[in-house]
């Protein structure tokens, strides 16, 4: 299937099915239990959901002492057509920025780390948040797995889908696939594992806005620091999102309780149902998330390079950072771009395509940043 | 939180190349060739506490620790080496009023291959326990925490392009940041090598 969820890893270890049995063995946690909060958003907005989970992360109570019964946080979202890239990501390198446009698709920057992802209403995404002594990369993806093999799918007779989680430690299918990819954040005391799971999304679209191949993209070169996204070849899992999330929250239940009804909560949310000083705070991220200044703005400094032919050299390069154009270098005549001018400016199409009088070109800066 | 102050914090400080140079602590430079250690709460990455305290152990027992000299740092320095916070970052102080902050050698271990290094900006004014930064490994994202108050005065810009450093040698090369450094009771509380390698091992 072409699709992909892509995902950012410096090394590309080839999926080794055999991980998930060796990791079964190690991980930490086994046997622990908590007491267990599942919070489930009937929101579908990306902005929403990814800020209210950093608001609950903010709530979650840091390990106390070690004799009380930590808590852990399940929070389970579905949203609507968009795509998530890492805290450290260059949106100009990981995804298609015109096609996004294009397609009404919007970008949002994650505070976890990693690559860029493809979310849709075929998606469903899980966040786990636990005390940050019990932070393992696979626990909880295991847990996942474990779920889902409970669940028929896929037109198989009766048992699960198997999956397996491999020394990436992503979720793959039988065949190798990634149908889930994970990220993570660290605090003081805290951390949470989240990640995607395909069940039906469309895999078409995931392709298209990750890595487009449209003229513009290979006319531009993008370098600097900062996280690269791997892709990785998808595939759905083919289970009703319904019975995903039942499945889920069971297991983890048994899991990671001690099965009484006082280390178990389940809430049900969404934009109306926050109290008043809850909504202050997930409005407050709302606008973060949605701000030019977080999305493009904290890119870690980078070149922008536009070229005129493919592989030729670049016509006109952008230095920039902290949303901030440091350098302009331009091979154009000023009738076409006045390049001085733009030095000091935010790197946003509106603030500079007032230096741009040639049509050619204002064209392609309003596509491309 | 944290992440967002930081980031609010880096973008309203324009650091500028100029404020930069003003900072030339050459003399010592080369003395605190040291890492700075991410404060991140990576405590027990992925496998049983005994297992990683093992690695922790390993790790100390090794010729990497922090307190021996490399070659060419002849300088000797004259107060306690280094210091560790419960999150793993280390202090050390170039004077009294300069500290090196860099992630201890555990959790440069715990945390993986480090992808990308997020500095504070220069003449940014910090408290201690804040956020000053995170570091990138294995799709986790992991907050820096400043263990002393003061001002931002320069940052490992060689992490810029070889965040690997980290791993390498944090306690040399792989330094996160100076910052001016005014009241010493903040280091009271901090562990010397023997108490963070304990802490390390029973996690207390």
């Amino acid at each position: 299937m072409a699709g992909s969820c892509l995902y950012l890893f410096r090394r590309g270890i080839p999926a080794d099915v055999k991980w998930t049995a060796a990791k079964r063995l190690l991980t930490t946690a086994a046997g622990r239990k908590y007491n267990l909060s599942v919070f489930i958003s009937n929101s579908k907005s990306p902005h929403f959901n990814l800020s209210f989970e950093d608001y609950l992360f903010q709530k979650y109570p840091p390990s106390s002492s070690p004799s009380s019964i930590p808590a852990k946080y399940l929070l389970l979202y579905t949203n609507t057509p968009c795509v998530i890239i890492g805290r450290n990501q260059n949106p100009h390198r990981e995804t298609a920025v015109a096609a996004l446009r294009t397609h009404g698709i919007p970008l949002v920057r994650r505070k976890s780390g990693g690559g860029a992802v493809f979310h849709d209403l075929g998606n469903v995404n899980y966040c786990v948040m636990m005390p940050n002594g019990d932070f393992d990369r696979d626990e909880h993806a295991l847990a996942i797995c474990d779920a889902v093999a409970r669940i028929g799918g896929k037109g198989e007779e009766g048992g699960g889908v198997r999956l397996e989680v491999n020394e990436r430690h992503d979720i793959v299918d039988c065949d190798g696939k990634k149908v889930s990819g994970s990220a993570y954040k660290l605090q003081r005391g805290k951390a949470y594992h989240h990640g995607t799971m395909l069940l039906n999304s469309k895999l078409h679209i995931l392709s298209e806005v990750l890595h487009s191949s449209s003229e513009y993209t290979s006319l531009q070169q993008v370098e600097g620091a900062g996280v690269q996204s791997v892709k990785s070849p998808v595939a759905n899992v083919g289970v009703e999102s319904e019975a995903f999330v039942e499945a889920v929250v069971k297991l983890f239940r048994e899991r990671y309780t001690d099965g009484g009804d006082g280390s178990f909560s389940v809430r049900f949310l969404d934009e109306k149902s926050l109290l008043p000083d809850e909504q202050d705070e997930v409005l407050k991220r709302v606008d973060e998330l949605q701000s030019w200044k977080w999305t493009f703005g904290s890119t870690p400094k980078f070149t922008h390079k536009f070229l005129l032919e493919k592989d030729g050299p670049p016509a006109l390069t952008f230095a920039v950072k902290e949303g901030t154009i440091l350098a302009v270098d331009s091979t154009l005549p000023e009738s076409e771009v006045v390049a001085d001018e733009m030095v000091g400016k935010m790197y946003r199409a509106e603030e500079i395509e007032e230096f741009v009088p040639s049509g050619y070109w204002r064209d392609r800066i309003r596509n491309s940043i | 939180m944290s992440l967002t102050r930081s980031l609010a914090r880096s973008l309203r400080s324009s650091s500028s190349a100029a404020s930069r140079s003003t900072l030339a602590f050459s003399a010592s430079r080369s003395l605190v060739g040291r890492s700075f250690p991410r404060s991140l709460a990576i405590t027990r990455l992925g496998s049983s506490p005994a297992a990683n305290s093992g690695v922790a152990a390993r790790a100390y027992s090794s010729s990497e620790s922090p307190d021996k000299k490399k070659k060419g740092e002849k300088e000797t320095m004259k107060f306690p080496p280094f210091l560790f916070t419960p999150e793993h970052e280390w202090v050390a102080l170039e004077d009294a009023t300069i500290s090196v902050i860099g992630i201890s050698k555990y959790a440069a271990m715990a945390l993986g291959d480090v992808v990308y290094v997020e500095l504070p900006a220069v003449g940014a004014q910090v408290v201690a326990g804040d956020v000053i930064g995170a570091v990138e490994s294995v799709k986790s994202a992991s907050d820096i925490y400043t263990p002393v108050s003061g001002v931002v005065l320069e940052v490992n810009e060689a992490l810029e392009k070889n965040p690997g450093l980290v791993n390498k040698d944090c306690y040399g090369e792989g330094w996160i940041c100076r910052i001016g450094f005014k009241d010493p009771t903040e280091l009271e509380e901090l562990m010397n090598h023997e108490r963070y390698r304990s802490y390390i091992a029973t996690g207390e």
